[in-house]
């Protein structure tokens, strides 16, 4: 029982004799005659007593101690789950288990046939169990679906098909949050399917958050969840009920420099009422692939390739940041092939609140944002092909920050938007950063466990959120923790490519504090811009060097 | 509350020994040294009674207490430590010296005509400090013998504590050497900041500030913003309140007793409670008067609403940086609260009547600022209205907007426009109205416990973020009045020494250029 000591030798000695000595001082005024120096007075009564009653007074402190959440951080005494609870249940938060990693698995068929997957089906991955939600029914193209769980297969092109289906970790952590592409083997290989593998980055698995964590939390847990102060956009954003999961939320308004769309007015000069919220949704983004239909547009100027078109309408990747490769679905070269146009736009169909957007620098990375891009396909030309006519299947890869569209459609729904109320979200800007340093250690010692390393970067940087600056220190002292002896850390390297609204790269590099600028003009700043991560872009390397003996 | 003594049986020692039977209390003949033991121990338990109503205290925002009570401390003092750089030196960046006054060493022990010796670094304050416990012979009062110096975790007294034979020496040994002296203090009810409101509350909120009265309540209006999803008009008051330490209305349905102004400043009380302020102060309120929570009482600070359009006389006028206009701009746009004249060209290249008016701030973003607007104007009036487009209702220039005339043809003539305007007044009107207000602070009648208005940042986390608080401080000069009636003016003449001239040869005469600096800012 934490709250209360199980043992005197655990008190204090020097609340002890504070203790002993007031007592002393009360005896010893009124009888200077009895000796309270040392003896049987001096031991088994006011020794005793301040003993006793020190025991009490810590007990009474404990309890004070255990109803505040940082003070069972700092006392490892008191890091009993049932006191962590009461604190939490005082704030309005329970205490969560952790999120297990889901995402879409693609399946590879041989051949055209109606495929079951059953829910039973467990498939191992980084040495991680996943299975379908759901019993799901692959069927050929152009059968139409008509009930849950059924899918459509897509040709290839290769002679094979493909199907996404949803799965799920098996057990709650960052270890479920494969990256896109990761072979999943499955315990009993279905009928009719030759491989299966991640078709996106899994980003949602997280482990049971810490006390630390929770101290975070808590004032989500108190702040009214409604659209009112900042913090209560964040508190609603982050209800049980929403997107718990959220890392990290700006809420930009009235009087920040950030905020142009309150500009639009007569007068060169802000009037209010607009609201920019800009979500870390995840500690990375995520890498989405998806068949997309283009359109031929005509044959390259060049000697080889045509060129085709994709409109990305609003749905597909909703406010991811840009598209990474192009390619067709059987083409597995890294690169993909060379985008030679790109346009940004906007759509407000179907929408029931359309938002006060002008130009593309205030549109980009929201649910609303739009993209048309067009590309060289190397590909020997097929002269049957019809300019705007002929049509292709192509793979392409985004770079995302998930559930921008949820998180706008749940602001502005009904329930949530007040009247006139303009609230816009939006992706936080991207600083895709990049990490290099040497571990310098003697031939002795052992290698450092560089993976542990990297992710451990990785979720320390994922914490900073909307900062501004990326400190060295940061980083040095995360590696230290997997240092030992004769090991120690060289300078470190970090450079940072900023995608900025206006489809222009900013690039920082410094080894003490890579800063993002401030620059409210593009809507770059710390109140807009995070630095993403992922542990491939950290690169270690170790150095058996220095140490004279 | 002042103690009250005895305040109950642990007070009274005969009544302890009662409990154990007329054996003890009456036949035994060591009940004289039964009684002392009673009494420490009743000492002991009021103490520990003490920290369980303290616990219980903390578990409300409300009444969790600021300091930690001690109704005894020992407060140990080592000779050694006399006037030691710790506690008796100038420290960078934390005393008020600077490099070029006298000659100043930083973090060097400096000579001086008090006595200063470390104490326990949460020992916060403490009124009384008795030599003994029971008959004391030396009684030493806060203030009058010693200060407590919390910045240097000292205690500083007038005269030397270890120069008076009333406080019993104690040596203290080294491998058997006599390293030191030490004597011990009695401090009676000292406080102890065991950041009670940090550690159970304001930790939540990630509110950082030394413990006082005055950050509890600032913690409570915070976490009552957040409870109630924003900073209601009772809220914000309140924090204002709590950062500038000056005090509101506490309750509802307080009358104005008596307003006065004494040796400490200026006193308030209504029939309810009493309040300080400091006294340059000046009361808002009358005797008589019936107030709300809430209500301001002296004018340290005003907070002006332009849901109206008006804008006091209070405020004089208004910087806008960054976070209001454009940011291409170098610095500040000052709209003053004055009426200025309204300049207009009728002959604009633009073919539409162009306006202006007088806006503090760079010559260069003044005028970037009326081609915008004028730019903006014209691009609206040139604009074709769609029918099914709401987003775009522009009226036209900022001419057309203040055209007076009824049924306007044709572009403004300089009679059919007003002939002076108030810049500030007019985006109150226009602009400002919907969603901004100004707290206007006047920092000479703030009280000394302030929390520092940096502070103010906090206040974002409750603030909605679709309206904007301007905050103004106004430093108010030094006053010093006269009576007219006491001045008596005569006038004379004398000759005065011819003017001198002074040649100075052009080689030696530099144009350096104006040189501008910003004056103003806006905090938000």
């Amino acid at each position: 029982m934490p709250l209360e000591i199980q043992s005197l030798s655990e008190l204090d000695a020097a609340k002890v004799a504070q203790m002993q000595a007031t007592l002393t001082q009360l005896m010893q005024e009124r009888h200077p005659e009895v000796e309270l120096t040392r003896g049987a007075f001096h031991d088994l009564v006011l020794y005793f007593n301040s003993v006793l009653n020190t025991a009490v007074k810590e007990n009474i402190d404990r309890v004070l101690q255990s109803k505040s959440l940082l003070n069972i951080t700092q006392n490892p005494v008191l890091a009993e789950p049932e006191l962590v609870d009461a604190v939490l249940s005082n704030y309005n938060l329970t205490r969560g288990e952790g999120v297990a990693a889901s995402g879409d698995a693609t399946i590879i068929l041989l051949q055209p046939e109606t495929t079951t997957v059953s829910s039973s089906l467990r498939m191992a991955a980084d040495g991680v169990q996943f299975s379908p939600v759901t019993i799901f029914n692959i069927l050929p193209p152009g059968e139409p679906i008509t009930a849950l769980g059924d899918v459509q297969m897509i040709e290839v092109g290769d002679g094979t098909y493909a199907a996404n289906i949803a799965v799920v970790a098996e057990v709650a952590g960052v270890t479920g949050n494969i990256k896109r592409g990761t072979t999943l083997v499955p315990d009993f290989a279905p009928n009719n399917t030759e491989a299966i593998y991640a078709a996106s980055d899994f980003v949602n698995g997280a482990a049971p958050p810490t006390n630390e964590e929770y101290i975070a939390k808590l004032k989500d847990g108190l702040a009214a969840k409604t659209i009112g102060g900042r913090a209560s956009y964040a508190a609603l954003l982050r209800s049980p009920e929403a997107f718990p999961a959220i890392k990290h939320i700006s809420v930009v308004g009235f009087g920040s420099p950030e905020q142009r769309r309150d500009q639009h007015s007569l007068f060169p000069i802000s009037g209010g009422g607009r609201v920019d919220v800009y979500l870390q949704t995840y500690a990375e983004y995520q890498e989405q692939e998806q068949l997309l239909q283009a359109t031929y547009i005509q044959d390259s100027d060049a000697e080889l390739g045509t060129i085709w078109q994709i409109e990305v309408n609003k749905n597909v990747a909703p406010g991811f940041y840009e598209i990474l490769r192009v390619a067709r679905p059987d083409d597995t070269g890294a690169t993909g092939y060379e985008i030679l146009l790109q346009t940004q736009g906007f759509d407000f169909d179907d929408e029931d609140f359309v938002p006060d957007i002008v130009g593309r620098e205030e549109g980009a990375y929201t649910k609303y944002q739009t993209t048309v891009i067009r590309f060289l396909d190397q590909s020997p030309r097929d002269p049957t092909l019809v300019p705007l006519q002929s049509k292709a299947l192509y793979n392409v890869r985004f770079s995302v920050m998930p559930l921008i569209r949820q998180a706008q459609d749940f602001l502005g729904s009904r329930d949530n938007r007040s009247r006139a109320g303009d609230v816009l979200v939006r992706a936080a800007v991207p600083c895709f950063t990049s990490l290099s340093f040497t571990i310098r250690k003697d031939t002795a010692s052992s290698m450092p466990d560089l993976n542990a390393i990297r992710q451990a970067i990785v979720a320390a940087i994922a914490n900073i959120g909307f900062s501004g600056q990326l400190h060295s220190s940061l980083i040095s002292g995360v590696v230290h923790r997997y240092l030992t002896g004769k090991q120690a850390l060289g300078s470190i390297d970090m450079f940072g490519r900023i995608l900025r609204p206006d489809g222009q790269n900013a690039f920082i590099r410094d080894n003490t504090i890579l800063k993002i600028p401030d620059d409210p003009t593009r809507l770059v700043t710390g109140n807009t811009t995070v630095f993403l991560v992922n542990e491939d872009d950290i690169a270690i390397s170790v150095d058996m060097a220095g140490f004279t003996n | 509350m002042l103690p009250v003594y005895p305040g109950s049986d642990l007070d009274r020692a005969r009544n302890m020994l009662a409990t154990l039977g007329s054996f003890w209390y009456r036949t035994f003949t060591g009940s004289d040294q039964l009684r002392s033991y009673a009494i420490a121990t009743g000492e002991s338990v009021a103490q520990s009674h003490r920290n369980v109503l303290e616990l219980a205290q903390s578990l409300s925002r409300y009444t969790i207490p600021v300091f930690h009570t001690e109704n005894w401390l020992p407060i140990t003092l080592r000779k050694s430590q006399k006037n030691s750089r710790a506690t008796t030196s100038f420290k960078f960046d934390r005393t008020a010296e600077t490099f070029n006054t006298n000659k100043t060493t930083f973090n060097t022990t400096i000579r001086t005509d008090t006595f200063a010796y470390s104490v326990d670094k949460d020992l916060a304050s403490v009124h009384k400090v008795f030599n003994q416990l029971i008959f004391p012979k030396v009684t030493l009062s806060k203030n009058a013998d010693f200060i407590l110096d919390r910045e240097n975790s000292a205690i500083v007294f007038t005269s030397d504590p270890f120069e008076n034979p009333n406080f019993l020496r104690r040596g203290v040994y080294d491998k058997g050497r006599l390293a030191d002296e030490e004597i011990v203090l009695w401090g009676f009810k000292a406080q102890l900041d065991y950041e009670y409101v940090f550690n159970q509350f304001a930790y939540a909120l990630g509110i950082y500030l030394r413990s006082s009265e005055n950050a509890k309540t600032f913690m409570n209006s915070l976490f009552s913003g957040l409870v109630d999803g924003g900073a209601s008009i009772v809220t914000f008051n309140s924090a204002l309140s709590a950062l500038c330490d000056v005090a509101v209305t506490e309750t509802d349905g307080e009358v104005v007793d008596v307003i006065s102004l004494d040796a400490h400043g200026l006193f308030i009380a209504t029939n309810k409670k009493a309040y300080r302020f400091a006294a340059s102060a000046i009361p808002v309120v009358s005797a008589g008067q019936s107030l709300l929570a809430g209500d301001p009482l002296v004018n340290a600070f005003e907070v002006i609403e332009f849901n109206t359009g008006n804008v006091p006389e209070s405020l004089s006028a208004l910087a806008l940086d960054q976070g209001f206009v454009d940011v291409c701009f170098y610095g500040d746009l000052v709209f003053e609260n004055k009426e200025v004249p309204l300049e207009v060209d009728t002959n604009h290249p633009s073919g539409y009547t162009f306006v202006k008016f007088q806006v503090g701030g760079f010559p260069v973003d003044t005028e970037l600022f009326f081609d915008e607007l004028h730019r903006r104007g014209v691009e609206a009036a040139d604009f074709v209205q769609d029918p099914c487009d709401r987003r775009n209702l522009k009226l036209g220039t900022l001419a057309h907007l203040l055209d007076r005339r009824a049924q306007p043809e044709g572009e403004p003539k300089i009679s059919d426009l007003p002939k002076k305007i108030n810049p500030l007044q007019f985006i109150a009107q226009n602009i400002f109205r919907n969603n901004v207000f100004v707290a206007l602070l006047r920092v000479p009648a703030l009280g000394q416990n302030r929390l520092g208005l940096y502070n103010i940042r906090h206040l974002r986390q409750i603030l909605p973020p679709h309206t904007a608080a301007f905050f103004v401080y106004e430093l108010g000069a030094l006053k010093d009045k006269k009576n007219g009636d006491d001045i008596l003016e005569s006038l004379s003449r004398f000759t005065g020494m011819a003017p001198q001239y002074n040649v100075v040869p052009e080689v030696y005469v530099k144009d350096r250029g104006v040189m501008v600096s910003t004056i103003s800012g806006t905090c938000q």
